[in-house]
C-alpha cells in the first residue's frame, strides 16, 4: 500500500481547495465557517498521514461533518448571547450571509448572496447534498458516500430540495 | 405524484446556474494555516474525537477495522476448533444464527427443474477429514421449514431427496397437466396445475427411512426421511433454554474452514439466505441449522438463481418447464450476466421492447428499446418520478456505479416478484396481452426500501426481450 505523505496531502489540497471551500461555503452560507471547517481538516488529515488511504474521499466527508459541528456551535453561541428577539435574528441572519470584512476577507457580490440565502428554505440534509451535487459535481451515489447514508435517500433528497426551489424561485 | 414540466425543467436549469455564481467567489489561501496548525497539538479535541468516531471513519478505515475484527473472529474460531478437536466431549461457548426450522427468509427452495445455480462462485467446499454420512450426492438434502417438492416430468431429476422429520413438504405440480395422481399415504391425491398440498412435518407422517410413492403422469422422487441419529447434526439440534444458540462447538464468525472441520463435514455457504451469503450448512444434511461464517462473501458478483412461480401476467406454459429441463434459466442467466457486466453483446432485444421504471404509487415512465447496444437507451428520461431525482439509468444500477448502492450479488428469480413492503406489479402494459416470462435481478442484502430496487425482463415465448423494466420504491 502506498504511504500518504505531505506532498500528498497538499496535492489534494491544490486539486480540491477550491471547490470544497465554495461548497462549504454554500453549505454553511459563512466564509469563516468553511475555511475553519477545510483547514481544521486538512491539519488532521497531515496529522494523520499514512493512516488514510483515500485522501480525497476523507477530507469531502470529514470536511462536511466538521462544518456541521462548526454550525450548531455558532447556533448555541448565538442563543446563549443573545435574549432579543430581534438581535437572536439579526444575529442568526448573519450566519447565512457573508460579511465583507469578515476574518477571511471574502468578498462577494450580490448574486452570490441571494444564492446563498435561496438555499435558507431547505434542510441541512437537503443543502448539502444539492451543494454537493452542483458545486462538488458529484454523483448520488458518491454524496452518499460523503454524507454517510445510501444513494437512495440522496435522491430523494435533492428530489425535495428542486420542489422547494422551484416554489422559492417561482415566488414574487 | 408530481410531473416534471418543462417549467420545472426550466426551474432547475435555473437552479443550477445560480450555483456557479459561487465560481466569482475567490477562496482564500489556507494552506500555510495548514501547515501551521498541523504542526501544533490539536487546539479543539471534538474535531478530532468526531473524525475518530469509527462511524465515521473512511470507508477504507473501516474496511480495516472489519478486516481486524474478522481476523480477531477467525483466530478465535481456530483457537475453538483447536480445543474441541482436542476434546470434543468439553463444553464450548457457542452462538447460532438462525435454524433450518425457522421459516425461510427467501422464496422456498425448489429442487427442479432449476436448483439454486450459482454463477461466478468459487468453490467453498472445505476440505474435511472425513464424508457426512448423511450426505449422499444422488439424494439431496432439502433446506428450509416448508421446502417445496416440484413435479412436472416423467423421470425426476435426482430419483430421491432427504428429508428431516420437522420439515415440511409443499408437493407441487409444476407442469402442464391439469390432473396430478399422487398415490399419498391417506389416499390419492389429485393437484391442478401449478397447486400443492402441504405434507405437515414429515415425521408425523412417515417413518425413518425411503418411500415411495407412484405419481402419474409425472415421477415423484423418492423421500428418505433422515433419522435425526444418522446425521451429523441431528443430535446437536438445541433446544429451547440456554442451549438455543449453540450448536457443536461452532461459532458466529467462525471460518467455513473452521466450521467444517468442527462439525466433521462438508459446509458450504446459503446465497439464498443473507446477510451477503454468509450463512453456511452441512451439505446433505437435512437437520443442518444455519450458521454465520466469517470472512468476506464468497459471491463478489454471482448471481443467484431460483425459480418460483412462472408466467407474469399469462396463463400459458413456462418457458422453463420444458423436455431440456433449465434452458431458460440458462438464458435468464445469461440475460442477467450481461446487464450486469454492461456488456450487452447479445441481448435478444424484440424490435418493439420498452424499457421503464416503475414505482407502483406513480404511472409508469416508458420508452422505446430498439438498440440495446446504444448505452443511452438504458436511461429512462424521467427527470422528476416518484420522489427520486432522475434519469433512471437502469445498467448503472445494476453495476452500482449510478444512483444506488453496490450489490455484492444479485438473485434472479422467475414470476411475478413482491414489490418492496407490498404486492407485486402487474406487468408492463406493452406485455399485458401476451404470454411471457417475467426474469428479475434483485440486489441482495438490502436493508431498507431505499436502497431496494428490481430490474425486471419480459422474455416473449420466441425468448425475446419484450420488455425492461427498473422498479423502484416509492417514498
Amino acid at each position: 500500500m502506498k504511504r500518504v505523505t505531505t506532498t500528498d496531502i497538499e496535492s489534494v489540497y491544490r486539486e480540491h481547495h477550491e471547490r470544497l471551500w465554495r461548497a462549504l461555503l454554500a453549505y454553511t452560507g459563512d466564509a469563516d465557517v468553511a475555511s475553519d471547517a477545510e483547514a481544521e481538516v486538512f491539519a488532521q488529515a497531515l496529522r494523520r498521514g499514512e493512516a488514510l488511504r483515500d485522501p480525497a474521499a476523507w477530507v469531502w466527508r470529514s470536511a462536511f461533518l466538521v462544518a456541521r459541528g462548526m454550525l450548531a456551535d455558532r447556533r448555541l453561541a448565538t442563543r446563549v448571547r443573545t435574549s432579543d428577539t430581534n438581535e437572536a435574528n439579526r444575529a442568526s441572519e448573519s450566519v447565512r450571509t457573508i460579511e465583507a470584512n469578515d476574518a477571511s476577507n471574502v468578498t462577494v457580490d450580490d448574486h452570490v448572496i441571494e444564492m446563498l440565502s435561496m438555499l435558507d428554505p431547505l434542510s441541512e440534509q437537503q443543502r448539502a447534498a444539492m451543494v454537493l451535487r452542483y458545486v462538488g459535481g458529484y454523483r448520488p451515489s458518491e454524496i452518499a458516500t460523503i454524507l454517510r447514508t445510501s444513494p437512495g435517500a440522496i435522491r430523494v433528497q435533492l428530489h425535495r430540495a428542486h420542489q422547494t426551489l422551484r416554489k422559492t424561485l417561482e415566488t414574487p | 405524484m408530481s410531473r416534471h414540466t418543462p417549467e420545472d425543467q426550466a426551474l432547475d436549469l435555473d437552479i443550477e446556474h445560480r450555483f456557479t455564481t459561487l465560481d466569482t467567489v475567490p477562496p482564500p489561501e489556507l494552506w500555510g494555516r495548514i501547515a501551521e496548525e498541523s504542526s501544533r497539538p490539536p487546539t479543539d479535541a471534538r474535531w478530532t474525537d468526531l473524525l475518530d468516531d469509527p462511524g465515521d471513519a473512511p470507508p477504507d478505515a473501516q474496511r480495516v477495522l472489519f478486516a481486524a475484527a474478522c481476523a480477531l473472529l477467525f483466530l478465535v474460531g481456530i483457537g475453538t476448533v483447536i480445543v474441541a478437536v482436542n476434546s470434543r466431549t468439553e463444553p464450548l461457548d457457542v452462538e447460532m444464527g438462525p435454524l433450518a426450522s425457522t421459516p425461510p427468509t427467501t422464496a422456498p427452495l425448489v429442487t427442479d427443474p432449476a436448483p439454486p445455480t450459482t454463477i461466478a462462485t468459487p468453490s467453498t467446499t472445505p476440505t474435511t477429514p472425513e464424508t457426512a454420512p448423511v450426505a449422499d450426492p444422488d439424494c439431496p438434502a432439502l433446506r428450509g421449514a416448508e421446502p417445496w417438492l416440484t413435479l412436472f416430468e416423467a423421470e425426476h431429476a435426482t430419483g430421491c431427496v432427504a428429508v428431516a422429520d420437522r420439515q415440511d413438504l409443499q408437493i407441487w405440480n409444476k407442469g402442464t397437466t391439469p390432473q396430478l395422481q399422487i398415490d399419498w399415504v391417506d389416499g390419492q391425491r389429485t393437484l391442478g396445475s401449478d397447486s400443492f398440498f402441504s405434507t405437515g412435518p414429515i415425521g408425523a407422517v412417515l417413518d425413518y427411512g425411503d418411500h415411495t410413492f407412484d405419481a402419474t403422469p409425472y415421477a415423484m422422487p423418492t423421500i428418505r426421511v433422515v433419522d435425526p441419529a444418522d446425521s451429523l447434526t441431528g443430535e446437536l439440534q438445541p433446544t429451547l433454554g440456554e442451549e438455543r444458540f449453540s450448536i457443536g462447538g461452532v461459532r458466529v464468525g467462525m471460518s467455513l474452514e473452521a466450521a467444517g472441520v468442527l462439525l466433521g463435514a462438508p459446509v458450504e455457504i446459503d446465497l439464498n439466505v443473507g446477510p451477503s451469503g454468509t450463512q453456511a450448512f452441512v451439505v446433505g444434511d437435512p437437520y443442518s441449522p444455519r450458521f454465520t461464517v466469517a470472512g468476506d462473501p464468497p459471491v463478489i458478483t454471482g448471481i443467484n438463481v431460483e425459480t418460483g412461480p412462472l408466467a407474469a401476467g399469462t396463463t400459458g406454459t413456462s418457458l422453463c418447464i420444458s423436455s431440456d429441463g433449465d434452458c431458460s434459466v440458462l438464458a435468464g442467466l445469461g440475460y442477467a450476466r450481461e446487464l450486469v457486466s454492461g456488456e450487452l453483446s447479445s441481448l435478444p432485444l424484440h424490435p418493439d421492447a420498452t424499457i421503464s421504471v416503475a414505482s407502483g404509487g406513480s404511472p409508469d415512465v416508458s420508452q422505446p428499446l430498439t438498440d440495446g447496444s446504444d448505452r443511452s437507451q438504458w436511461v429512462v428520461q424521467a427527470t422528476d418520478y416518484a420522489g427520486y431525482d432522475g434519469p433512471f439509468d437502469v445498467l448503472g444500477t445494476l453495476s452500482g456505479l449510478e444512483d444506488t448502492d453496490p450489490a455484492d450479488a444479485y438473485t434472479l428469480d422467475s414470476g411475478p416478484h413482491d414489490h418492496c413492503a407490498s404486492p407485486p406489479l402487474d406487468a408492463p402494459q406493452s406485455v399485458a396481452e401476451i404470454e411471457a416470462i417475467q426474469w428479475s435481478i434483485q440486489p441482495v442484502g438490502t436493508t431498507t426500501c431505499l436502497q431496494w430496487f428490481a430490474v425486471d425482463l419480459f422474455v416473449d415465448s420466441n425468448e425475446l426481450i419484450r420488455a425492461v423494466r427498473l422498479e423502484v420504491w416509492e417514498p
